[in-house]
């Protein structure tokens, strides 16, 4: 302890301690989860149960009749399936071409690679919104419109820019002496990216799979825009079967959260890193 | 045959690049175009010249709906903002301690919804009849009666800005902790050495230090909620009368149910130049200021 260390009064005491970043903490979130707890429990509730005053929190007695109902008698199953469909399809696509992309701009400069780098950074810029409207006049022209295939060329459009850009980041972190003690021992171009770069950049590219699923599952506006039949609509717009003018059928619409949130928080916890990785690649730096 | 290394890069990244740009630049263009156009599926599309900026800057609907995002926007923004500095400055005091992981899972977990899906409970929250905030509205504060906060013309947008705030205080704190976590602890312990108080080492060296990602995390969120309509179209649709009417509902109606593309377009186009205009001016205050 150094001898010129100054008095602290009491509430820099408090505020140092680390007691009172707990408590702090703990009680913003319980704010901020209590929505999402509350919707959990409500969707084990009878439906009379949501009109009482006051209103409950945990059931009175669980009742699984608004799951039932979703599951055999609703378009949700088909719209789980879409969601599923949409998001797989959009993240291989993703996938495959981000990696190829973003090793090439980051291995071998070229003329230009720089700036198309920034560029493709640049697009975010533009926003999705605007675009709906050219979107809608081409898909309708090319009668793409209420097909699940339009929904995967602009989930690919939204996300290809960001993980191409995340991937940018971890190849350039990727030490080149690997990929010349490779070449060295004879690997051409093709093996050196295959056997050597893939195999230790994979949790780079398991984060850009991540995210590329979180934003295509949950993506809303270009989904209400191109699907007015259930044929091909996904759970973001299937969900408001359950809202009507009036009316709100909220158990069954909490059971259909329960599903709708389930693949994001299961990713969420067992990927957290990954995600934030993601979406903070290339915001923070330069 | 052998290919020279440049022609290696270009053969891996070309192809996607090329296809992205045209994705995004055949739309702009496309965007641009179908300003001038009268486009409805209904009558042949022609050439109307500046027809459709005409209707749209005489519209009152669009002075009103700027209104309306421009709030909206700030509102949601800076209320996420308080929180988000808050829970990420504590987050980053905790370091790797004791249940440090899941905190920073429980942070942002939120996150990870659906933003139509937090929409959907924020209005069962809220309702003046079954919703549990107004149970505790009643309970707590000098309000007797259940608040219809989306009844009311006023109220209305002060409910979306709440709610939608909450839904945006993950993400914005992702960015800053990011920001906060790359400061070298060692400024911190010699500041403790020194005798600085918790309230000066956060003003003097967390808050100067993370700047650009707070920075950034604000440009980030205004831009989200300058064009996003997940939160609004779940809760209210732009309603009640048009109080809540964001811009994005207002292009969606000229599009959707009007069919008037061209009108539609022009919309488009002012969100483009206010979302770009406004991205550009805070990269270059960021860069400047360095």
């Amino acid at each position: 302890m150094s001898p010129t260390k100054k008095v602290l009064s009491a509430f820099d005491r408090i505020l140092e301690s680390y007691k009172t970043v707990y408590i702090v903490l703990g009680m913003i979130f319980v704010a901020l989860l209590s929505p999402l707890v509350l919707m959990f429990f409500t969707a084990f509730k009878t439906p009379a149960e949501t009109e009482i005053w006051p209103p409950t929190i945990v059931p009175l007695d669980v009742d699984l009749n608004a799951f039932a109902d979703v599951i055999f008698n609703s378009n949700i199953p088909l719209a789980i399936f879409n969601s599923l469909i949409i998001s797989l399809t959009t993240v291989a696509i993703v996938v495959v071409a981000s990696t190829f992309t973003a090793y090439g701009l980051s291995r071998y400069r070229y003329r230009g690679s720089r700036i198309l780098s920034y560029s493709l950074l640049a697009t975010r810029i533009i926003p999705p919104i605007s675009l709906t409207i050219p979107f809608f006049a081409i898909f309708a022209e090319l009668g793409l419109v209420n097909k699940k295939l339009a929904l995967i060329i602009l989930n690919v459009y939204l996300n290809y820019p960001i993980v191409t850009w995340l991937l940018i980041d971890a190849f350039n972190r990727f030490p080149t002496a690997l990929i010349d003690s490779a070449k060295i021992d004879g690997a051409s171009r093709n093996q050196a990216f295959f056997y050597v770069v893939l195999p230790l950049t994979v949790t780079a590219i398991a984060a850009g799979a991540i995210i590329t699923f979180l934003f295509t599952w949950n993506e809303f506006l270009y989904a209400l825009t191109f699907t007015q039949t259930e044929v091909s609509m996904p759970l973001t717009v299937g969900i408001f079967e359950f809202v009507g003018d009036e009316v709100v059928e909220w158990t069954r619409l909490c059971a259909v959260g329960v599903f709708a949130s389930m693949p994001s928080i299961i990713f969420f916890i067992f990927a957290q890193r990954y995600v934030v990785q993601g979406l903070t690649a290339g915001a923070i730096k330069e | 045959m052998k290919i020279s290394d440049e022609w290696y890069g270009r053969l891996l990244s070309l192809p996607g690049i090329i296809l992205v740009f045209l994705l995004i630049l055949l739309p702009v263009i496309f965007l641009i175009g179908l300003a001038f156009l009268r486009y409805n599926f209904v009558t042949p599309i022609a050439f109307v010249g500046f027809k459709n900026f005409s209707t749209i800057f005489s519209d009152r609907l669009l002075t009103h709906s700027l209104k309306t995002t421009g709030i909206y926007t700030l509102g949601v923004t800076s209320l996420s903002l308080v929180f988000a500095l808050t829970i990420a400055y504590g987050l980053h005091r905790l370091g790797q301690r004791r249940l440090s992981t899941l905190y920073r899972t429980l942070a942002i977990l939120p996150f990870a919804i659906p933003l139509v899906l937090s929409g959907l409970v924020w209005r069962w929250l809220l309702d003046p009849a079954i919703g549990v905030m107004n149970y505790l509205a009643i309970q707590i504060t000098p309000f007797s009666e259940p608040i219809n906060i989306f009844g009311n013309s006023t109220s209305a947008l002060v409910g979306v800005v709440l709610a939608d705030a909450w839904i945006k205080i993950p993400f914005m704190t992702i960015f800053i902790l990011a920001a906060m976590d790359g400061i070298n602890q060692q400024l911190y312990e010699a500041a403790t050495i020194d005798g600085a108080s918790t309230v000066k080492k956060f003003l003097y060296i967390t808050l100067p230090l993370a700047r650009n990602g707070i920075l950034y995390g604000v440009l980030i969120t205004a831009m989200f909620s300058f064009r996003t309509i997940d939160a609004i179209w779940s809760m209210t649709r732009g309603g009640p009368g048009k109080a809540t009417y964001h811009i994005g509902i207002y292009i969606l109606d000229r599009m959707l149910s009007l069919m008037h593309l061209g009108e539609a377009a022009v919309i488009g186009i002012i969100v483009f130049v206010c979302i770009s205009g406004f991205a550009i001016a805070m990269l270059s205050w960021m860069r400047r200021d360095q």
